[in-house]
């Protein structure tokens, strides 16, 4: 065993491939908590069926590279989340539902753009991510990235806080309760588009939400589920690379597989918000 | 709170002045004005839609003038201010949220010490203290939903403690709360205008309105009457803020 993984450290790819897990995965992880909280899984998946769409602009306007894939995924969920948010606040609809007429539109669009450049084949990775050929230079934006969403979040965690929780409590203490929804989605944005090259656009949603949801299974207080969720997220995005490299098999996949079943464990186990905790509660009717 | 200071507090006025607010081409409140005076209890009575939320919205700033002033201590409101807190009903607050008793009081403090400054023990102390004064300090460890309607009303009075407000602008604190919980309820609110706050209510159970509240204030879209309790409770402001009876 302690061979096998002296073995993969000796390759630089995996050393890279590790060193991106442990961003991408406590990045997903701790913003994840965020998404959990504001009940934005929702809003926050319909988002990433923009990066697909995105990539392929990117690879209309500027060739398919990892330059333009990032750029056009970002750029195309920037647009259509807070395009889908100004909407609603302009008018009757609400924004999941605007959501998804833009992102059905964006895809619709991203499907012909592709059969126009014949390239269905190469983005495979973008849709499946490939953890394993991450370059020097994705690692140097997964970091940078992660840096400034981190930053970011850990500074106004207070405000954004007591605006998840209440928005007449944060308007009512001056906040903006606009500026920190934009905000919001511009950091969720930007994680998923940081998690391309580990889970690809199809898988983004599941590191996302599934480490901070089974957090959420076990403790009543914020810290514990952003930062709970940023350590499973570590955890099971390095694991991840390490099974794959022992099984051969596709990472992003095992990522959002190994995530799913740490739901399902806490789902099972938990004593109070998991499935215990709801068989008691059926036996033992509580007062009204 | 020491004497000297209810007796300070008992100087500060509430004031609106001529407030209109218009959702689109609706209008909610038409030329309200009155002046209210710490140490009072004052209860906002009106049917659904007579504009009872939206007053209180209005002078707590969550909702953006359409034309008059609040004052406050004798100055015009340009922001918000920790000294006035409003507190939703509670149908409109999200209780499953993972929070507990202690985590909520702990809200209010942060528009004393913003985003970034660490919990100081006077912080502590406050929490605690607001804890204490509204019952709920054996509560602490416990999720926000896992409390009966009485116990989630005063977490709410001891968040706004806990923020030091001075006015308190409750949405509808007796709905759905059982015999018992109401009268805990008013008997603290009592005390809070004992030692010197504002508390304004709005209220629909018409019967006790004179036992609780000291002033009424009947609404209508616009305002009807102002004054204390037992005289603006008449059958005729009455039937001029719900309509004549059918």
């Amino acid at each position: 065993m302690i061979d096998a993984l002296q073995d993969m450290l000796s390759y630089q790819f995996n050393q890279r491939a590790l060193l991106a897990a442990v961003m991408i995965g406590f990045l997903n992880g701790y913003t994840g908590g965020y998404v959990v909280l504001r009940r934005g899984a929702l809003f926050a998946g319909a988002l990433s069926h923009t990066l697909f769409p995105g990539i392929a602009v990117g690879a209309l306007i500027a060739g398919l590279n990892p330059y333009s894939a990032l750029i056009g995924a970002f750029v195309m969920a920037l647009v259509v989340g807070l395009g889908s948010q100004g909407v609603a606040a302009h008018s009757r609809v609400d924004r999941e539902a605007v959501m998804a007429i833009l992102y059905t539109a964006a895809t619709a669009g991203g499907l012909l753009v592709l059969e126009r450049l014949g390239t269905y084949v190469r983005v495979e990775d973008y849709l499946f991510g490939n953890i394993l050929r991450v370059s020097n230079w994705d690692l140097w934006f997964v970091y940078l990235a992660g840096f400034i969403v981190l930053s970011t979040l850990i500074l106004f965690q207070r405000p954004l806080l007591i605006f998840i929780f209440s928005n007449n409590l944060a308007a009512s203490y001056g906040l903006s309760v606009r500026l920190m929804d934009y905000l919001l989605a511009a950091l969720v944005v930007i994680t998923m588009v940081t998690s391309l090259q580990a889970v690809g656009a199809l898988l983004a949603i599941g590191l996302l939400v599934a480490p901070a949801a089974t957090m959420y299974l076990f403790s009543d207080r914020p810290a514990v589920i952003l930062w709970g969720g940023g350590i499973a997220g570590v955890v099971i995005s390095v694991g991840a690379v390490v099974i794959t490299n022992i099984a051969d098999l596709q990472t992003g996949a095992v990522m959002v597989i190994l995530l799913a079943a740490f739901f399902l464990v806490g789902f099972l186990a938990s004593p109070r918000y998991g499935l215990p905790g709801s068989l008691r509660a059926r036996r033992k009717p509580v007062d009204s | 709170m020491n004497g000297a200071r209810i007796e300070e507090h008992r100087h500060h006025a509430l004031r609106a002045d001529g407030l209109h607010v218009h959702y689109g081409s609706i209008c909610a409140l038409h030329d309200v004005s009155f002046e209210l005076t710490c140490g009072t209890a004052v209860a906002l009575i009106g049917g659904n839609g007579a504009g009872k939320s939206t007053l209180m919205k209005r002078m707590v700033g969550l909702i953006p003038p359409s034309a008059g002033q609040v004052i406050w201590r004798g100055v015009p409101m340009a922001q918000s201010t920790h000294e006035i807190a409003y507190l939703p009903q509670r149908s409109d607050v999200d209780w499953s949220f993972p929070l507990t008793v202690r985590g909520l009081v702990e809200l209010g403090r942060y528009p004393l010490i913003g985003p970034w400054k660490p919990f100081a023990a006077a912080d502590l102390e406050a929490v605690e203290r607001a804890m204490a004064r509204m019952q709920i300090g054996a509560l602490a460890g416990r999720q926000i939903g896992q409390l009966s309607g009485g116990q989630q009303q005063r977490v709410m009075i001891a968040r706004a403690l806990a923020q030091d407000a001075h006015v308190l602008l409750l949405d509808e604190p007796f709905a759905g709360l059982d015999q018992p919980s109401q009268e805990l309820l008013v008997c603290l609110l009592r005390e809070l205008v004992g030692s010197g706050h504002l508390v304004v209510a709005s209220h629909h159970d018409l019967k006790t309105v004179s036992d609780i509240f000291d002033q009424a204030i009947l609404l209508n879209g616009a305002m009807i009457a102002h004054g204390p309790s037992r005289e603006v409770m008449t059958p005729d402001n009455l039937v001029r803020a719900f309509g004549a009876p059918s």
